[in-house]
């Protein structure tokens, strides 16, 4: 039997999961512009659009010019040491289980709490923007998880 | 399920070697060796294969799992 091999070493895996956050929450964004009219019950304008969607890639550029300066603050520091192993990769894993299992009872507990309240139906905009403002949480969670490593 | 401790701290310090050292030889991070000498995170098959060849002793002599 031929010994199994990683596909992919813990480096190529960050670089991976790096580009997966961005990739990520600039779709998530795309979607959040293009639905935050309709929940709003605005008509559609490419105009509007381009000022919702430049306005947040202009707050994630400036966040992203604070967190490459982060990095290379703790490059200074670290030297060449990697930053990135197994164990971060562990670390990830539980990350992610402990981020979803806290989305799914927050998502039961959310529909209870509605229920309770007597709420019968939900609008499908108001579902979609509140998932969009999930996929950008878990985005940025991700990216604040990788920071912290 | 029994425990596995480590006498990593004690082999690296008598042959002495620094943490970062041994982080850039083995290609880890300082964090993964500082998690295994307290006993907070067991090192997968692999790294632990590495740390002997590293360190040169017998696994025993690293490793030992207690009842």
């Amino acid at each position: 039997m031929t010994p199994k091999r990683n596909p992919l070493t813990p480096q190529q895996l960050k670089q991976l999961i790096r580009i997966g956050a961005i990739v990520w929450l600039v779709a998530g964004l795309l979607l959040a512009c293009l639905a935050l009219p309709l929940w709003a019950d605005q008509p559609t304008s490419l105009a509007g659009f381009l000022e919702l969607f430049g306005g947040w890639l202009a707050g994630g550029a400036g966040a992203g010019v604070i967190v490459l300066g982060w990095r290379w603050l703790l490059r200074r520091k670290n030297g060449t040491l990697p930053s990135i192993d197994e164990r971060s990769v562990h670390l990830l894993g539980n990350f992610l289980l402990i981020a979803l299992t806290t989305l799914f009872v927050a998502c039961c507990a959310a529909v209870l709490v509605l229920l309770a309240m007597g709420i019968q139906a939900v609008a499908t905009t108001t579902l979609l923007m509140v998932l969009f403002g999930v996929i950008i949480l878990l985005g940025l969670s991700l990216a604040g998880f990788f920071l912290s490593l | 399920m029994g425990l596995v401790t480590n006498h990593l701290r004690e082999i690296r310090q008598a042959k002495g070697i620094t943490q970062v050292q041994m982080a850039a030889d083995l290609n880890i991070t300082r964090q993964t060796i500082i998690a295994v000498e307290k006993g907070k995170y067991n090192p997968s098959l692999e790294l632990a294969l590495k740390l002997i060849a590293y360190l040169n002793v017998d696994i025993h002599a690293l490793f030992e799992l207690e009842d």
